[in-house]
């Protein structure tokens, strides 16, 4: 017992341990959601990013920005639109317009840059889905001519003629010619089909009726009526033995009671009431007077006025068919059938091309078919609102006003603009008519609103014709600029004393609160992507997009020297450049770990991914996501195809910008793909495309007879920064809030050699070393402490400094 | 905002194309149907066949119909055949002039397609004007399947259904060597070539123009480029950024990308002719004569090989003496041989 006893605090603290254990494995949220957005979403694994993010959500289910992670690292955690990123790169656009709402929903996000990226996002979600359902509509429109194929030959052909029916009011959504064709060729075979055996139903019905009431007549003795019917009878089919056999009893017993005179007076009667046009009443004496075969005038003019009384009949029939199906066609329309309704109005069409009363019904049939397939395979979506300015949801302003500009889109067609301030319409633009043949889809706006002192709530509505709407609300609090408050007179005086007092008071008070918050606005390590903090390189900026439109780039430095922040502030111009006869289509590549194989189709995947192609273009595309199949040739043929959609997108000379990361990439490849990359600048549409790509450097070692594709290529090296470029991104980010001591700065642009990264890690460092010690001004001892940890960092891999967001 | 008009690396057409005229005459208006240009690299080839392409698609009164097509990289029968009906497929105009649908061509062999395009076009009333890019994948082609490149030969040199013009660097004239043809030389019909030689001054000076620079920058510009256009258009277009010439001019010839075109272009001249180039940079302005002693090249080689380099604008002549072209090429020239020289000086 006593050796148990002396065991017993040993188990005590195996069990601590044991249950402390655990404590060192649990991950936090943050953990989870950098490991989906530094790991695996660069790496284009969604389906880990995917569980890892799920994993953040448990964990901290609300967004938020600027939230603190290790340290002092802060992320801006928008879990939720990192998930649709996923679901959409696995091709689940439903899912992804899912998590996109719950994103906007929570808000947080609507006060970052990131919003922008949301709606573009959402846009690529709902163009994804769109094309899913037209292959869906598509697919529909297949299997249901393949029905009305079976059903055609099993002689149903009215029910094949309605499945064709609404086969092609799905074609009509889709807008697919070739399909439509096949189905009218379809339908007009049907319909042949159809008309010969209605006639061949009716010919065999009239004659049955013909010949039974002829015979009945004769039974009754009336010779001359019985006459009329065989002779009837005999016109419709000539070859029938008994409508001959019917003339021959018929004639026995006309010429049984009439003598040859009184028929001679019976084919004067009948003449002069042929000649007056009595073609029914004349019909009587003629049939009589020609039963003697010594008055063949009377044949010739029975058969006259036989085919006048037929022509006249057929026409009362073909009316009264008319009007039967017109009216059964508007019955099923009633009951929504509209494909039947369709057949029918289509029949009724056939027998009388030429009534226009029956082709706008059968017109609106199709129409409403269209529709509902539409509504099926479609459904009617919001209208698209994409509002340029202001920027986040949430804003501060101080100027007295502030403008709303932006553009609304429905494919249906858009009714109208609603603009309200705190919840009163203040103003309805009608979208512009649509012209003939085209829907009043697009309309932009530009809108001046006044602000009043505090918070102003401004609704953006869009309205479709089917009455759909969109809106988006800006809050947007105004503070009074400081010589519009009351107060500012009679505290101007008393102000201008105690300005020097109170300005070190705020800033003291600013530089306290920034400690306490732990402020620290540096970037190190990944792409600089805030506009704020992107310094040193405006001139290049400039003078890139000054010569972009006519030549290709080739931007070459060494790693970390910020080539991939430069690249996505080159996008960001190019987006914005409105100021020539240009307009640029950016589009961002990032070739790192692209096999070669996959080379072009990893080029279109991106450019199909960022310009929101109309179904039509995609659908000529050789381009497929799930096979990568796809060769130079293919992407030639496909490049031609998207300059051709972006030319009907502008007025402007289309420039369709490849900026391509990582383009070190191409020296592993074959000269073979190198060549190809060549070939698509020698084509004659490339005048519609630059390139620009970046990277260390290209290996010019050429081996091939030809030229190599880097001729085309002007090459710019991004160099360190200028030393006063160095010194303001040293200073700036923190300028108003914390202060560097001279001799630090200078130690920092010593140590950097003016390399922006190296420069960030010094000042992350520093600010963070200065506010642990309580400070605000970065010393010479800061920069100095942090300097073997800086070149510690710069020896890390590469890999850790990929960007966050792969979107 | 005033943007740089000048291009640096891609083709022109249209209105930035400059001077060419003579040649632009002699391929469209001349008798041969068999054309050979020869440039160096980056002198312009690509630019003259699409401004060919241009001006006759653009010409109502022309009988040709253009058809623009890039070989580089065929590497066989296959790989050609693929990349004519790449043409045909990128070329809507020569489809709809001709009816050639390229659905007509696939599984055909080169030479088939070749005929039977010639055959379509002459039948829709026009004449194929060939315009044959990357030329030098002929040597590719000549290694593989000789006999395929003697059957290219026989629909290329058609005449008058066929206009074919070829363009190459020189390196293209070693074909006939490389290659054992069974029947007559593939060049034979192609030569004697035309030269694409650099800008005359006054054309070189109209593309100037478009910069608004100072008379004397132009005259600096043409003298050290010797109107080579890819040199006009680079420095044009970094003055119109920086308008400091004589920076300009300095990081130009320091640029490492300038010094690989250079190298490149090097690398495509026969081993007479580099070492004529270096004798010349060596000596400056020689005559013919100290050319040939310093080359150790007989008196009639030595004229050859400078009738070959000036007419590529690799070397000027004033006054029967010889200089290398451009500034620029001069002191790559003098910066290789220099560099050379100390290697070999180590090694000793």
């Amino acid at each position: 017992m006593p050796a148990a006893r002396r065991r017993g605090p040993v188990w005590a603290v195996l069990a601590l341990l044991l249950l402390a254990l655990p404590a060192h494995a649990v991950r936090e949220w943050y953990d989870y959601y950098l490991e989906a957005t530094d790991r695996h979403m660069p790496a284009g694994r969604w389906q880990p990013a995917l569980a890892a993010l799920q994993q953040a959500v448990r964990l901290k289910p609300a967004s938020a920005l600027r939230e603190q992670t290790y340290g002092l690292e802060f992320i801006d955690y928008l879990p939720y639109y990192q998930m649709a990123v996923c679901q959409l790169r696995l091709g689940n656009p439903k899912e992804a317009l899912e998590l996109l709402r719950a994103e906007e929903d929570r808000g947080a996000i609507r006060k970052s840059d990131r919003f922008r990226d949301l709606q573009s996002l959402r846009r690529e979600a709902e163009a994804l889905q769109g094309q899913r359902l037209a292959t869906r509509a598509r697919e529909e429109a297949l299997r249901l001519v393949k029905e009305a194929d079976e059903l055609a030959k099993d002689g149903k052909l009215d029910a094949a003629l309605a499945r064709l029916a609404l086969a092609q009011g799905a074609a009509n959504t889709l807008q697919d010619g070739q399909l439509l064709q096949g189905i009218a060729d379809r339908g007009a075979r049907i319909r042949a089909e159809q008309k010969q055996q209605t006639e061949t139903a009716e010919r065999a019905q009239r004659l049955e009726q013909l010949l039974a009431e002829g015979r009945s007549l004769l039974e009754q003795g009336r010779g001359t009526e019985a006459k009329i019917r065989f002779d009837q009878a005999a016109d419709l089919d000539p070859r029938s033995a008994a409508a001959l056999e019917g003339q021959r009893q018929a004639n026995e017993r006309i010429l049984a009671n009439q003598t040859h005179e009184a028929l001679v007076q019976r084919l004067v009667e009948g003449r002069s009431l042929f000649e007056a046009g009595q073609y029914e009443e004349a019909l009587r004496p003629l049939t009589e007077a020609a039963a003697d075969r010594s008055l063949p005038e009377a044949q010739r003019l029975v058969d006259q006025a036989q085919k006048m009384l037929d022509g006249l009949r057929r026409q009362r029939e073909l009316q009264q068919h008319l009007d039967e199906l017109t009216a059964q066609g508007r019955r099923l329309m009633e009951q929504r059938k509209f494909p039947e309704a369709q057949v029918l109005f289509e029949r009724a069409l056939a027998l009388d091309p030429g009534n226009v009363v029956l082709r706008d019904l059968a017109s609106t049939a199709l129409d409403r078919i269209g529709r509902t397939i539409l509504e099926r395979f479609m459904p009617n979506r919001p209208p698209l609102l994409e509002i340029l300015e202001p920027g986040p949801a949430e804003t501060e302003v101080e100027a007295p006003s502030i403008s709303v500009v932006g553009v609304a889109i429905d494919e249906r067609g858009l009714a109208e603009i609603d603009f309200a301030l705190d919840g009163h319409v203040v103003r309805t633009v009608p979208a512009r008519p649509a012209g003939p043949g085209e829907v009043a889809g697009k309309a932009t706006f530009s809108e001046e609103f006044r602000l009043r002192e505090g918070p102003n709530e401004i609704t953006i509505t869009a309205r479709d014709t089917s009455g759909l709407e969109r809106s988006q609300t800006y809050r947007v609090t105004r503070r009074l600029r400081f010589f519009e408050r009351p107060a500012f007179l009679p505290l101007a005086l008393a102000g201008a004393v105690g300005l020097l007092g109170v300005g070190w008071g705020v800033q003291a008070a600013r530089r306290r609160r920034a400690v306490r918050k732990r402020f620290n606005p540096y970037i190190a390590g990944a792409p600089v992507m805030d506009e704020a903090m992107f310094f040193g390189r405006q001139k290049l900026l400039a003078r890139l997009l000054n010569m972009l439109h006519h030549n290709s780039l080739m931007i070459t430095g060494e790693r970390r020297i910020g080539k991939t922040t430069f690249m996505y502030h080159l996008r960001r111009a190019l987006e914005l450049d409105e100021a020539t006869e240009y307009q640029y289509f950016p589009v961002s590549i990032d070739l790192q770990g692209v096999a070669e194989p996959a080379f072009f189709h990893a080029l279109m995947a991106d450019i199909v991914d960022a310009l929101a192609l109309s179904p039509e273009t995609l659908a000529g595309l050789r381009f497929r996501t799930d096979s990568d199949r796809y060769d130079g040739r293919d992407f030639s043929h496909d490049l031609q195809r998207v300059i051709d959609e972006l030319k009907t997108r502008t007025g402007r000379q289309v420039k369709l910008a490849l900026l391509i990361d990582e383009a070190d990439v191409l020296n592993e490849y074959s000269e073979r793909t190198n060549q190809r990359l060549r070939s698509i600048f020698m084509k004659t549409f490339s005048e519609h495309l630059v390139a620009v790509m970046s990277g260390v450097g290209v290996r010019r070692v050429w081996k091939s007879e030809g030229s190599p594709w880097y001729n085309f290529f002007d090459e710019v090296e991004l160099q360190a920064l200028a030393r006063e470029e160095a010194e303001a991104l040293v200073r700036q980010p923190v300028e108003g809030v914390f202060r560097y001591d001279n001799d630090a700065v200078e130690a920092i642009l010593r140590e950097s050699q003016l390399k922006p990264y190296v420069i960030q890690k010094f000042c992350v460092h520093s600010i963070n070393r200065m506010i642990e010690e309580g400070r605000t001004t970065v010393s010479l001892e800061d920069v100095e402490a942090v300097r073997e940890l800086v070149r510690r960092e710069g020896r890390e891999p590469e890999a850790e400094l990929r960007p966050a967001v792969p979107a | 905002m005033n943007r740089n008009p000048f291009i640096a690396g891609s083709w022109v057409r249209g209105d930035n194309f400059f001077g060419r005229a003579e040649l632009l005459r002699e391929v469209l208006e001349g008798a041969r149907d068999a054309l050979w240009v020869v440039g160096a690299r980056r002198i312009g080839k690509t630019s003259l066949l699409k401004e060919l392409e241009r001006r006759v698609q653009a010409s109502p009164q022309s009988a040709f119909v253009p058809l623009y097509w890039d070989i580089q990289g065929s590497g066989d029968g296959r790989g050609l055949a693929e990349s004519l009906v790449e043409s045909i497929e990128d070329s809507e105009g020569f489809r709809r002039a001709t009816d050639v649908a390229t659905e007509d061509l696939e599984g055909l062999s080169v030479h088939e397609m070749l005929t039977t395009t010639v055959r379509r076009t002459v039948r829709s009333g026009w004449r194929l004007l060939l315009l044959v890019e990357e030329a030098e994948e002929l040597l590719v082609l000549g290694r593989h399947d000789p006999a395929l490149v003697a059957r290219l030969r026989r629909v290329l040199q058609k005449g008058p259904d066929v206009r074919t013009v070829l363009t190459s660097t020189r390196r293209l004239a070693r074909l006939d060597e490389l290659v054992d043809f069974a029947t007559s030389p593939f060049l034979h019909g192609f030569t004697p070539p035309l030269y694409l030689t650099p800008l005359r001054p006054d054309e070189a000076r109209a593309l100037l123009a478009r910069g608004r620079f100072a008379e004397a920058d132009v005259q600096e510009i043409v003298a050290r480029t010797a109107g080579h256009p890819f040199l006009v258009q680079l420095i044009a277009s970094r003055l119109f950024e920086g308008r400091d010439l004589a920076a300009v001019l300095e990081q130009v010839a320091s640029d490492d990308m300038v010094a690989n075109f250079f190298s490149v272009d090097h690398d495509t001249l026969e081993p007479a002719e580099r070492r004529m180039l270096e004798a010349s940079a060596r000596l400056g302005a020689a005559t013919r004569a100290q050319l040939s002693d310093a080359t150790g090249l007989a008196d009639e080689a030595a004229a050859s090989v400078l009738y070959g380099l000036e007419m590529m604008g690799y070397l000027a002549v004033e006054s029967s003496r010889y200089r290398v072209g451009n500034w620029f090429f001069e002191r790559w020239l003098r910066r290789v041989g220099a560099e050379r020289a100390a290697a070999a000086a180590g090694g000793a």
